[in-house]
């Protein structure tokens, strides 16, 4: 009967859902055999960044914003000091993007890793957490923790250290790496690949849940590589690509009544942002090695199934240690320049003829959760007047409550247990990471 | 002898929660052997697990709810106190010290971890210590001093 459900009467409530980033609740109700309600919602306080980057100087932004996320700190002040860049005019040289894309990567590998090794590998694995892995796959969680240590290593050395980059600033590094710097990263990349291989025949072995739904995907795209840190916006849904700064023509920002952070869409009622939307819209820019993770994880593309974000991730960690092995590389053969050190702050040489041309810009990125977006305008006096951030699961909330709204009436006809452990599973896919997408909601009262 | 590491947690931006970190910038001022390594800072959950590689001893200053008069300084084992199941909070930005240390003392890496605990007085956003607290600094290094000799 078309409308009705294999249950007549169904309430989960999951407060405060485990092996996700920040505090949501999961909220299906069913009544009378009508799903009445199916959401994520979200229940962290705001936390107002932006209002916290107004009124101070754009060459301190990167160091305000990296606190959004403790594990996104590098993405925010990447995302920051491009906006800034963009917003005044600074370019950049070749040798200061190159080596933001190599640092990018190892946020990439340790943010995708924990997810895929601390959140999800204990539903595919069986277990309720990390923690009874211990006894049964002792040698899995060792390897988790050994390379987490030495991709933030690896962040260390690059940006001073593992959280909240203290050399990656607007015009370029405060530091830049030795010779035996990066011949210690290197040796840490060649060293991984063992762990890498071990990685994929785990998650070749963990059974993830059928499910299919069309929606948009949206990532940045470049014509020469898998877009992480430069490119233009495009979705599966338009033709051509749209400029970082015209991003509001893809992300529709709107207030939900169920979440303190906003929800976004374009073409339709939602999109989604990371790994797999990367994947869906970059495939070939991937390169082989992390092609070859692909056959033999089985996916194919395009992927509709979001609880393939996961397996996505593990391709990308793939990616990222073989492109950072070719980054370092590179600049083993050619060397670094270090007359291109900048200070953090114009000098005090440079200041009496210091110009600041004011302006509105853009920084967008590919962080771990998906496309993030910082946009600043900045006065001649190089003071931020107004910011605006778009946080990568604040882009993906609508498309998890639509998902979910698909997915539980599909699942029925199971126990209730297991329909709240799909549902868990579901969100967790998405890797959300709360605590930064609550952000400057517009409270109105009754 | 075994290698020391002393790490001071907390939030220095929120009063006695930064004890652990000024009784590290209080350690770095005296002529420690050169075994003990220390390291102070706002750090937790996993994070803190990257520390403790190479070291056999373990000493985790911190400010702890222990339900003792405020002042109070206790050093224990952390096979002492009440594990934590990990399954009601886990994430990764949520883990816990409590998570972290059971998560390295059942990988059984041989770590020899004694907890530090004071008992705060004051939590509030505020970056000075409480004068009760302050008052305590040079108990709570003479605590840590005797666990550095018994290793040496």
């Amino acid at each position: 009967m078309k409308g009705k459900l294999s249950k007549k009467e169904l309430n989960i409530n999951v407060e405060h859902l485990t092996r996700v980033e920040g505090h949501g609740n999961i909220e299906i109700n069913i009544k009378e055999g009508k799903l009445e309600r199916c959401q994520l919602s979200i229940v962290e306080a705001p936390r107002f960044f932006e209002a916290m980057v107004a009124g101070r100087s754009l060459f301190e932004t990167q160091h305000i914003t990296s606190r959004i996320c403790g594990i996104c700190s590098t993405g925010h002040c990447m995302a920051s000091v491009k906006a800034t860049e963009d917003a005044v005019g600074f370019k950049v040289s070749d040798q200061t993007k190159r080596l933001r894309k190599l640092l990018l990567h190892f946020e990439t590998l340790d943010s995708h890793l924990l997810h895929a090794y601390f959140l999800v590998a204990p539903d595919g694995l069986g277990a309720p957490s990390v923690l009874p892995l211990i006894k049964s796959h002792k040698d899995v969680v060792l390897r988790a923790l050994r390379m987490k240590r030495q991709y933030n290593d690896m962040c260390s050395i690059l940006a001073g250290r593992h959280t909240h980059p203290i050399s990656v600033c607007s015009r370029g590094w405060t530091k830049l790496p030795t010779k035996k710097d990066l011949e210690t990263i290197k040796r840490i990349l060649l060293s991984q690949v063992d762990d890498l291989n071990a990685t994929v025949k785990i998650f070749k072995s963990i059974k993830l849940p059928d499910f299919i739904r069309e929606t948009e995907y949206v990532a940045l795209t470049h014509p020469d590589e898998y877009a992480f840190y430069e490119g233009e916006i495009t979705t599966t849904d338009i033709d051509g690509t749209v400029k970082c700064r015209d991003y509001k023509k893809v992300v529709h920002e709107f207030d939900s009544a169920h979440s303190t952070a906003k929800h976004s869409k374009n073409k339709r009622d939602s999109y989604m942002v990371g790994a797999l939307a990367r994947i869906n819209i970059n495939f070939d820019k991937l390169n082989d090695e992390a092609k070859g993770v692909a056959k033999a994880l089985n996916f194919k593309v395009p992927c509709r199934n979001s609880f393939m974000n996961t397996v996505a991730q593990v391709i990308e960690i793939a990616h990222c240690t073989y492109d950072s092995i070719r980054i370092v590389n590179y600049f083993l053969k050619i060397g670094i320049k270090y007359d291109e050190v900048v200070t953090s702050w114009p000098t005090k040489d440079e200041l009496p003829n210091f110009k600041v041309t004011p302006g509105t810009g853009a920084g967008v990125v590919e962080v771990p959760r998906g496309m993030l977006v910082h946009e600043y305008t900045i006065n001649d006096k190089a003071i931020v007047e107004k910011a605006n951030c778009c946080i990568p699961t604040n882009q993906n909330l609508a498309n998890i409550d639509l998902d979910m709204k698909k997915l539980i009436p599909e699942v029925l006809d199971q126990p209730k247990e297991k329909i709240i452990l799909l549902s868990e599973m579901l969100v967790r896919a998405y890797d959300p990471c709360i605590s930064c997408s609550a952000h400057m909601l517009d409270v109105k009262f009754v | 002898m075994k290698k020391t590491l002393i790490v001071g947690i907390g939030s220095i931006l929120r009063a006695d929660d930064g004890v652990g970190a000024r009784i590290i910038d209080e350690l770095k001022k005296d002529s420690l052997p050169k075994n003990v390594e220390l390291h102070a800072g706002d750090i937790s959950g996993l994070d803190l697990l990257k520390y403790f590689h190479g070291f056999k001893s373990i000493v985790i200053i911190d400010a702890a709810n222990m339900n003792l008069e405020p002042g109070s300084v206790k050093v224990f084992n952390f096979s002492e106190i009440k594990k934590s199941n990990f399954n009601d909070k886990f994430s990764t930005h949520g883990i816990a010290l409590l998570e972290t240390l059971t998560l390295a003392e059942k990988l059984d890496l041989g770590y020899d971890i004694k907890i530090v605990g004071i008992q705060p007085f004051c939590t509030d956003f505020n970056l000075k210590l409480s004068t009760l607290i302050e008052s305590k600094i040079p108990a709570i290094i003479g605590a840590i001093k005797k666990i550095i000799l018994k290793n040496a």
